[in-house]
């Protein structure tokens, strides 16, 4: 068994840049904060905010207009997509199924937390 | 930057401290510096500022013999000790009276680190609590904008929340021509603020590495005893162990503790 | 006082006449409530110790004499502790680290302990001495005009010692080397030693002026020198006396080049 592990923190940075766009809370062709600012707001080293943003303009999450700052690309939403769903399905899916087998859990009892709106948990209706 | 190369120093009538230390350091980057208790991490910062004197050997600060003390360095180094006295005057009269001497302060930025702390500037600096005076201390060294700045135990008497406020002003109040040397016991306070680590040890620097370089050689887990077999170092805790293994899918959040353990007890990561 | 940061400021290594004024103008700001209170102090002090004597002679026969009698003895007690607080920040690690650290150099830190320390007492104590002096003695002639010597002055007084009022040029040098080296001494002592520097000042020298005496005791009993007693005759073996005072005059100006070197040294030298 195998416990949860907490990523990188500039993976971690980018995931909560990559989560406010999907959300829309930093739209296609918004600004994101400067390095400087959004390591002053999370007291992390600007190299690593750095470090996360080539990270986020390599994937063409981000656009760098020189000297101006960082643009979130028209893109962005359609890329993190897919650059999620990858990963949950390389990385956290296997997981998941592996704690399944182990506590014998089949997908007839996973169902119903498949079909109940979002935020309502099965588990307290029955 | 800093360019140290077979430092000899002892104290008068002791053992030397460091027999052969070599360290190149650039700006652009918060350093920690770490070490057991008597490992010599405030000697080393105090030969750097020019406080100690090295018996032989190497040792430059931005082109400088530190021991020299010339005004063209002591006016770009700023350091904050873990011990210092303040004359009982007001934090008004002490910036009117050490300001001049630092061509680059800032006091924009004074003014704002210290609305951020809390202080006032007529706060008396002898009635101010511990943790106060070294809030301004930081403040203080921040705003000269001196391009060495060499913290002591920073976070020593700082309280919680002001722990996370010097971690926020630090990050956001650096240029990229400016190296902080972090020394500190308390790693916690300074993880997510350091880029690079450097250990010292038995009068030597035995490890010094980047954060980023750290996370893509090794991964720091917790896990259960199987996984032992396969870590290159392991420390008990409660409900299994924490590991560090060799990466192999994913950067993960580096243990500076566990790292520190691993290396002082003669692990190495390549 | 406004002094502007210039460029000088950050390339000139060696002396800089602004950051020498930028040191007194931080050792104003940070003492600006016990500079006064001192000097209140000490003047309080003094006319009180004017009047008690004065008191003792029935407020007369106060003369010049008096006055610059009690001046030399506070001149050189003051003077000696004054001194002895040369370099402050040397008695305590912490405050060593924040006057090394000072962007100034170490010959600005230096001459400003000399100017701050020395040329300001032996110009202004003098100054504040006979201002007081002349105000006690004017005050008491309001209410007790009957008193005729109330003015003070150092010429007339120090001439009423001095009686045939010439100094020799050696002699001269001597004394004013002597003086000096009541300053230096302590200073040169509070350069050196971190902990109690008076002490270990007056240690130190009465160590050195009874090694002499025993060297030259030992010296002359060694050699069978019967005739001469150095203590009692003359310290060097001189009998021109003449000659003795050119002697010590050029050797006290060597001994206090040698101190003020001693606590240049100590200052260059300073760890912390």
């Amino acid at each position: 068994m195998e416990f949860k592990n907490t990523k990188g923190i500039f993976l971690q940075i980018a995931d909560s840049i990559s989560e406010k766009v999907v959300e829309g809370k930093y739209p296609p062709g918004e600004k994101i904060p400067s390095v400087r600012d959004l390591a002053a707001e999370m007291g992390v080293n600007p190299n690593t905010v750095m470090r996360t943003y080539s990270e986020l303009q390599t994937r063409e999450i981000i656009d760098n207009k020189r000297g101006v700052g960082y643009y979130v690309s028209a893109d962005a939403v359609e890329i993190i997509r897919k650059w999620k769903r990858k990963e949950f399905f390389e990385i956290e899916l296997p997981l998941i199924v592996r704690q399944t087998r182990i506590l014998d859990i089949t997908l007839d009892e996973l169902k119903p937390y498949f079909e109940s709106p979002i935020n309502s948990n099965p588990h307290e209706n029955q | 930057m800093i360019q140290i190369k077979d430092l000899h120093f002892a104290y008068p009538r002791q053992q030397a401290l460091f027999n052969s230390l070599s360290v190149h350091l650039e700006a652009g980057s918060i350093t920690g510096l770490l070490g057991k208790n008597g490992a010599g991490k405030t000697s080393l910062l105090k030969l750097l500022t020019g406080l100690l004197h090295p018996v032989s050997g190497e040792l430059s600060v931005m082109d400088h013999q530190p021991r020299k003390r010339e005004v063209s360095l002591l006016n770009d180094i700023y350091m904050v000790p873990e011990e210092f006295f303040f004359p009982s005057i007001s934090i008004r009269d002490y910036v009117k009276a050490y300001t001049p001497f630092y061509p680059r302060f800032d006091h924009e930025l004074l003014d704002r680190i210290l609305i951020e702390f809390e202080l006032g500037n007529e706060r008396k600096l002898q009635r101010l609590s511990h943790g106060q005076k070294k809030k301004f201390l930081i403040a203080f060294a921040l705003a000269t904008r001196c391009r060495l700045l060499v913290l002591d135990e920073p976070t020593n008497g700082l309280d919680i929340p002001s722990k996370a406020l010097f971690r926020k002003i630090l990050a956001g109040s650096l240029d990229e021509d400016q190296l902080v040397l972090i020394s500190t016991h308390q790693v916690k306070d300074v993880e997510n603020l350091i880029d690079k680590i450097i250990i010292l040890d038995n009068g030597e620097v035995i490890f010094h590495q980047t954060i980023q370089e750290i996370s893509q050689k090794v991964a720091f887990i917790s896990g259960t005893s199987e996984e032992r077999e396969e870590a290159i170092y392991s420390e008990a805790v409660p409900g299994g162990y924490r590991l560090m293994i060799p990466n192999g899918l994913e950067e993960t959040e580096v243990d500076i503790e566990l790292l520190f353990n691993a290396i002082t007890n003669g692990h190495k990561i390549g | 006082m406004v002094i502007k940061s210039d460029k000088a400021m950050q390339t000139n290594n060696s002396f800089s006449f602004h950051r020498l004024m930028l040191l007194f103008k931080q050792k104003l700001i940070i003492n600006k409530r016990r500079y006064p209170l001192a000097i209140a102090a000490f003047s309080g002090g003094l006319i009180i110790s004017f009047v008690f004597a004065q008191t003792i002679n029935n407020f007369g026969n106060w003369s010049n004499m008096h006055f610059v009698s009690t001046f030399i003895s506070v001149f050189v007690i003051v003077g000696i502790a004054y001194s002895a607080f040369s370099f402050p920040p040397f008695r305590s690690k912490e405050k060593s680290m924040v006057y090394l650290m000072l962007p100034a150099t170490n010959s600005e830190k230096f001459v400003f302990e000399i100017l701050s320390r020395i040329v300001a007492f032996i110009i202004l104590m003098p100054l504040l001495y006979w201002i007081l002096a002349n105000l006690e003695g004017a005050v008491f002639h309001y209410y007790f005009p009957e008193l005729v010597n109330y003015k003070f002055s150092f010429r007339d007084g120090f001439l009423a010692i001095v009686k045939d009022g010439k100094f020799e040029f050696w002699a001269l040098i001597l004394t004013l080397q002597g003086i000096l080296f009541m300053f230096i001494a302590p200073f040169a002592g509070a350069g050196y030693f971190s902990k109690s520097p008076l002490v270990k000042t007056l240690l130190t020298f009465s160590i050195v002026i009874l090694s002499y005496f025993l060297f030259t005791f030992l010296l002359t009993k060694s050699l069978n020198l019967q005739g001469l007693h150095p203590v009692g005759n003359s310290l060097i073996f001189m009998k021109d006396s003449q000659t003795v005072i050119k002697l010590l005059g050029i050797g006290m100006v060597i001994v206090n080049l040698a101190l003020l070197a001693i606590a240049w040294f100590s200052l260059k030298e300073k760890e912390a």
